[in-house]
C-alpha cells in the first residue's frame, strides 16, 4: 500500500511540475490608450496693456493653449455654460510661449487627463518677453516700456481666453496660476494684485524675495557683483559705467536686470507721444505712434541723480527707452533705485489676505540658478508667517544632472498638473 | 527503520548539513532524467551516457554499449516589479511599479550520446556526446518610450534579452586504472557558442558635453535610449575530468574538474537610438539635417556593425558521493565550485559600422557615440552548489527519483542584479522523477522546480561609470520550471 502511494504522489508531483509552468502571464508593456488634445497658438493684440512695449510695435503677444479632447465637459457653470478649468502657465525669463510644451506639456496633459488622473483643462503660455528684447520683465509693472502685465495677466489674458475658445471657465474657482523662475514670481504678483482671480497657484524657484532674509542669502543683491564682473566694462567712474554698460548683453543675469529695471525703475515714467494721421498702401487711415524717449517734465519716478542712468538700450530704436540699473559701478545696490525695486517685491505687494483661501505649490531646490532657493525659502517664510500653508516640495537632480537651469520643469509640470486639478475638483465638487 | 523512513531522515540530514550555501549563473539546469530528477548529485553515479557531463569516470562502469537522448523542456517564470528611476525618483521608461514577467516560453534542450566499449588498453569505454553545459534564455519587455521623450516610436518586441548557448561536442574516453576500485575518464570537447543579447541602454544625451544647458536635453531629454542586438557565434575548446572510487561495496566517491576555455563570438549588431521628439520647436530651429535637428526631430537611428565579445566560462570542480542505504534504496550527496569570477560580463566591441547617415556619422562627437562600444561589466562570485539525491528501485520495471539542490548565486550583490542573468540568491531546486526498465530500454521522466529568494535592489548602479546603470533595480521574484524525458538503450 505504501508503495502505491509513494508512486501514485510521485506521478502526481511530476503532473504538477509538467503543467504548472504552462499559464500565460500578461506584462504591462502594452501602451494605455491615450486620448490626445491639441494645441492652439494665437496672436492677439492686447493695445492696452502693450501699447509701448519695447519692440512690439503692434503691441501682439502669442498665447499657445492646450485643448484636451473633452467632449464630454462634466462640469456646468452657473450660467449652464458647460465648462473646463482653465490654467495659465508663465515661463522663466527668455522663454517662449512653447516653453512649456518643449518640456512634454501637452504629452502630460494627454496621458493624465486619459488615465483621470487629471480633471480636463485648458492650459494656456504666453512668452516671458513677445519681442525677445531682454527676455522679460518679471511680468510686472505698469510702465510703458515693460508693458502692463498686471492687467493683462490677472485680467484681460484669462478673459480673453474663456471668451475666444469655447470651454474655459469664467469661474475663478477654476483658474489656476503658475511659472518657473521670473513665471513664478509673475504667477504670485498676479494672484496678489488681483485677489480672488486664481484659486491655485505653482511655482518653482524664482526671484520670490528681492533682498532675501537673514539666513535665505540676499535675493538678487548677491547677483549684481557678478553682472558687473561679467560684463567687464572700464567701470571706475559713474559715467564710463553708465556709458559702457552693455545693454545688449547676452548674459542671462544681465537680461534678467536689464528687463527688471524697464519695469521697475525706467529713467521716466511719463512718457511723451504723438499720434500723427498716416493713410496705409490701402488707402487705409491709421495713426501712427511717435515716441520722445527724452525725458519731458517731471519723471514719474522723483529720481534725483544720474547714477546708474543707462543712456541706450540695444541699439537706437525709436522705441528706446532709458533706464536705471538697481546697482552701481561697484555692483552694490543703489538705494534710490533699489528702493523702487523693493516696492515690487512680493511681500511688499501683499498687504495681507489677498491670497486668502488660494492654494499654494512651491517647488525648490538648493541647486536653483541665481540664488533663487534662498529667495523661495524667504518667501515661503512670509506666507507662513501671514498663516498660509503652502505646499512645499523640495528636490534635486541625481547623477552628473542637477536641478540647475530648470532642467526639471518636465517632473514639476506632473505635480503642478495634479495640484491644480485636484483644486478644480474639490471646487467643482463644492468643497 | 522503514525504506521510506531511511529515505526521509536521509535527505533531512543532507538539507540541514547544507543550509548555509546556495546556486548559479547561465549554468545549464542539467542533463538526463535520472540525474536532473536525483537534484544533479549523479557525480558518484554517472552510470549512462550523461557521465559526460556529470564525471566521464563513469563511461568505465558501463558493462553494455549504450544510446541515449533527452529532451528537457523548461520554462522560466520570473517577475520583476521595477523600480528603475534615475535618482530614485525620475522616470525613465522603463515600466515602473507594475508587474512584469518575462515572455512566457516552454524552451528546449536536447542532448544525446553514444557510449561503446573498445578492447583498447585492457578495456575502455569512449564516448561521444552533444549536451549544453552553459544554457540561458529569457526575454523581457519592460520599457516604453515616456510619452514626453518619443510617442511615435516603439522598441522591438525582444527589448530585452539573453539567448546563450555553448554546446559541448565531446569524445569521451574512460577505463579502469585499479579494477573494481579507481576509474578514471576524461572528456575533450569542441564548445559552440550561440549568443543572442539584446538589451535596453540609456546614453548621456552627447550634446551635453558640447553645452552642459542645452534646453533640449533637460529632462527628459538627458538620456538617450538605445536599443542593441548582437546575434553571433564562436568556437572553443575545453575538457572535462573525472575520478570515480569505490571505497567499499556501499559507498563510491567521485571528483570532477570541468575547463571550458574562454570562446569569442563574432557576429552581427543592430544599434538602434531612439532620438528624443520635442514636438515643438522655434520657428525653423533647429535647421534640418544638423546636429540638433538629429537630437530633438524623434528619429531612429539605426547603425550595423560587426562584434566580437570574449566569453569568459567558469571552471567547476565538483566532488560526489553514492550510498548503497539499502539494496532498493541508493543515496547520493554533490558539491559544486565554481569560478563564477572569471565571468566579467559580456563587452562588446564594435568594428565596421555600416548604417549611420548624415550627422550622426559626419559629426566627430556624434559618430564616437553612436558607435561606441557597450560593457555590461559584472562583478560575480564564486559559488558552492550542494546536490543530494535518491533512487529507490520500486520494482524491477520502475526506479523512483528524488533530489535536492541548494545553489548560490553567482550576482549576489544587488549592483550585479539584472533581468538577462537571473540569478537573486540561494535558490532551491526540488526535483522528482521517474524510470521505467523495459528490457535494454530505460525510459524516464523527471521534473524539477526551482525557487528563487525574493529579492529588492533598490538602487541602480553604473559600476563601470559609463551612464548607463549596470544592474535593474526593482523587487524579483523568480522560479524554473523544468521537465525532462530521456531514453536509454544498452546493446
Amino acid at each position: 500500500m505504501a508503495k502505491k502511494t509513494a508512486l501514485i504522489l510521485s506521478l502526481a508531483a511530476l503532473s504538477l511540475g509538467f503543467f504548472g509552468s504552462c499559464s500565460e502571464r500578461i506584462s504591462p508593456y502594452d501602451p494605455d490608450a491615450v486620448i490626445t488634445g491639441g494645441i492652439s497658438p494665437k496672436n492677439h493684440v492686447f493695445t492696452q496693456e502693450l501699447l509701448m512695449q519695447l519692440r512690439n510695435k503692434f503691441q501682439l503677444i502669442k498665447i499657445v493653449v492646450y485643448m484636451p479632447r473633452a467632449s464630454f465637459p462634466i462640469h456646468y457653470g452657473g450660467d449652464g455654460r458647460r465648462e473646463l478649468p482653465l490654467l495659465i502657465l508663465l515661463p522663466p525669463h527668455g522663454e517662449g510661449a512653447d516653453y512649456f510644451f518643449a518640456h512634454g506639456l501637452k504629452e502630460l496633459a494627454d496621458e493624465m487627463i486619459s488615465t483621470g488622473e487629471i480633471e480636463p483643462m485648458y492650459i494656456a503660455t504666453i512668452p516671458a518677453d513677445p519681442a525677445q528684447t531682454f527676455g522679460g520683465y518679471f511680468y510686472a509693472g505698469t510702465s510703458y516700456p515693460a508693458g502692463s502685465y498686471d492687467s493683462l495677466i490677472g485680467k484681460r489674458l484669462p478673459d480673453y481666453i474663456s471668451n475666444t475658445w469655447e470651454y474655459p471657465s469664467e469661474d475663478p474657482g477654476l483658474r489656476g496660476i503658475g511659472g518657473v523662475g521670473t513665471g513664478a514670481y509673475g504667477a504670485f504678483r498676479a494672484a496678489l494684485v488681483h485677489p480672488g482671480a486664481f484659486s491655485s497657484i505653482t511655482v518653482s524657484d524664482g526671484p520670490l524675495d528681492f533682498d532675501g532674509a537673514p539666513g535665505h542669502g540676499n535675493g538678487l543683491i548677491d547677483l549684481m557683483a557678478h553682472v558687473v564682473q561679467y560684463e567687464q566694462t572700464d567701470l571706475t567712474t559713474d559715467s564710463l559705467f553708465r556709458a559702457r554698460f552693455d545693454s545688449s548683453s547676452n548674459y542671462p543675469v544681465s537680461r534678467m536686470f536689464l528687463g527688471g529695471a524697464m519695469a521697475f525703475s525706467p529713467h521716466d515714467t511719463r512718457l511723451d507721444y504723438t499720434l500723427e494721421p498716416h493713410t496705409d498702401v490701402n488707402g487705409h487711415a491709421e495713426l501712427l505712434i511717435h515716441i520722445d524717449t527724452l525725458t519731458r517734465g517731471t519723471p514719474g519716478y522723483a529720481i534725483q541723480d544720474t547714477n546708474t542712468f543707462i543712456k541706450h538700450i540695444v541699439t537706437e530704436d525709436v522705441r528706446n527707452f532709458d533706464f536705471h540699473l538697481p546697482f552701481d559701478r561697484t555692483g552694490q545696490p543703489y538705494q534710490p533705485i533699489w528702493d523702487l525695486w523693493l516696492d515690487d517685491n512680493l511681500e511688499n505687494i501683499m498687504s495681507g489676505g489677498e491670497l486668502d483661501g488660494v492654494d499654494m505649490w512651491i517647488a525648490t531646490t538648493p541647486e536653483a540658478d541665481y540664488g533663487f532657493y534662498g529667495q523661495t525659502q524667504s518667501w515661503i517664510t512670509t506666507l507662513e508667517s501671514q498663516g498660509y500653508t503652502p505646499t512645499v516640495e523640495e528636490y534635486t537632480g541625481y547623477g552628473d544632472q542637477p536641478a540647475s537651469s530648470e532642467r526639471y520643469v518636465y517632473e514639476l509640470l506632473r505635480a503642478m498638473l495634479k495640484f491644480h486639478s485636484e483644486n478644480f475638483r474639490a471646487h467643482m465638487d463644492g468643497n | 527503520m522503514g525504506i521510506v523512513r531511511v529515505s526521509a531522515v536521509s535527505l533531512a540530514l543532507v538539507l540541514l548539513l547544507s543550509l548555509p550555501v546556495a546556486a548559479s549563473g547561465f549554468e545549464a539546469l542539467g542533463v538526463g532524467a535520472k540525474a536532473t530528477a536525483m537534484g544533479g548529485a549523479f557525480r558518484a553515479v554517472a552510470d549512462d551516457w550523461t557521465a559526460a557531463y556529470y564525471n566521464p569516470a563513469g563511461y568505465a562502469d558501463m558493462l553494455d554499449n549504450q544510446l541515449g537522448g533527452n529532451l528537457a523542456l523548461f520554462s522560466y517564470r520570473n517577475e520583476i516589479t521595477p523600480k528603475y528611476k534615475w535618482g530614485g525618483q525620475y522616470e525613465t521608461g522603463i515600466i515602473n511599479g507594475l508587474p512584469g514577467y518575462n515572455v512566457d516560453e516552454i524552451l528546449n534542450n536536447p542532448s544525446a550520446g553514444l557510449a561503446l566499449r573498445f578492447p583498447v588498453f585492457g578495456e575502455s569505454v569512449v564516448g561521444l556526446s552533444a549536451y549544453q553545459p552553459f544554457d540561458y534564455n529569457v526575454r523581457w519587455n519592460l520599457y516604453r518610450n515616456l510619452r514626453t521623450y518619443n510617442d511615435s516610436l516603439i522598441l522591438p518586441a525582444n527589448q530585452y534579452q539573453n539567448n546563450f548557448d555553448v554546446v559541448a561536442f565531446q569524445l569521451t574516453a574512460a577505463r579502469e586504472y585499479i579494477e573494481e576500485k579507481l576509474s578514471l575518464g576524461v572528456g575533450l570537447q569542441l564548445l559552440r557558442a550561440d549568443l543572442l543579447y539584446t538589451g535596453v541602454l540609456f546614453r548621456d544625451n552627447p550634446y551635453l558635453a558640447r553645452d552642459p544647458e542645452w534646453p533640449y536635453a533637460d529632462r527628459p531629454y538627458e538620456k538617450i535610449t538605445q536599443w542593441m542586438s548582437n546575434d553571433g557565434m564562436g568556437w572553443g575548446f575545453g575538457f572535462n575530468l573525472g575520478a570515480k572510487l569505490k571505497q567499499s561495496e556501499r559507498l563510491t566517491l567521485a571528483a570532477t574538474v570541468a575547463v571550458p576555455l574562454d570562446i569569442t563570438v563574432k557576429g552581427e549588431s543592430a544599434l538602434e537610438f531612439y532620438m528624443p521628439k520635442i514636438e515643438i520647436r522655434e520657428a525653423g530651429f533647429p535647421p534640418s539635417g544638423t546636429v540638433e535637428d538629429m537630437l530633438t526631430a524623434g528619429g531612429k537611428i539605426v547603425d550595423s556593425a560587426d562584434y566580437e565579445a570574449i566569453l569568459s566560462l567558469p571552471p567547476s570542480f565538483g566532488i560526489g558521493l553514492a550510498y548503497r542505504a539499502h539494496e532498493q534504496l541508493l543515496l547520493t550527496v554533490d558539491a559544486e565550485y565554481t569560478l563564477w569570477s572569471r565571468f566579467d560580463g559580456l563587452s562588446f566591441e564594435y568594428t565596421n559600422h555600416r548604417g549611420l547617415r548624415g550627422p550622426a556619422d559626419t559629426a566627430a562627437d556624434m559618430r564616437e557615440f553612436f558607435t561606441a562600444d557597450i560593457a555590461n561589466a559584472v562583478d560575480w562570485s564564486n559559488t558552492v552548489q550542494l546536490m543530494a539525491g535518491l533512487a529507490f528501485d520500486y520494482s524491477d520495471y520502475v526506479t523512483l527519483l528524488s533530489g535536492f539542490s541548494m545553489d548560490q548565486s553567482a550576482a549576489r550583490k544587488d549592483e550585479q542584479f539584472h533581468p538577462l542573468f537571473f540569478d537573486l540568491g540561494t535558490s532551491l531546486s526540488f526535483s522528482g522523477g521517474l524510470l521505467v526498465h523495459f528490457e535494454r530500454w530505460d525510459l524516464g521522466v523527471s521534473t524539477g522546480y526551482t525557487h528563487y529568494p525574493d529579492a529588492t535592489v533598490e538602487d541602480l548602479e553604473d559600476n563601470d561609470g559609463d551612464g548607463n546603470p549596470d544592474n535593474f533595480a526593482g523587487a524579483y521574484k523568480g522560479a524554473t520550471y523544468q521537465t525532462v524525458f530521456s531514453f536509454n538503450y544498452r546493446f
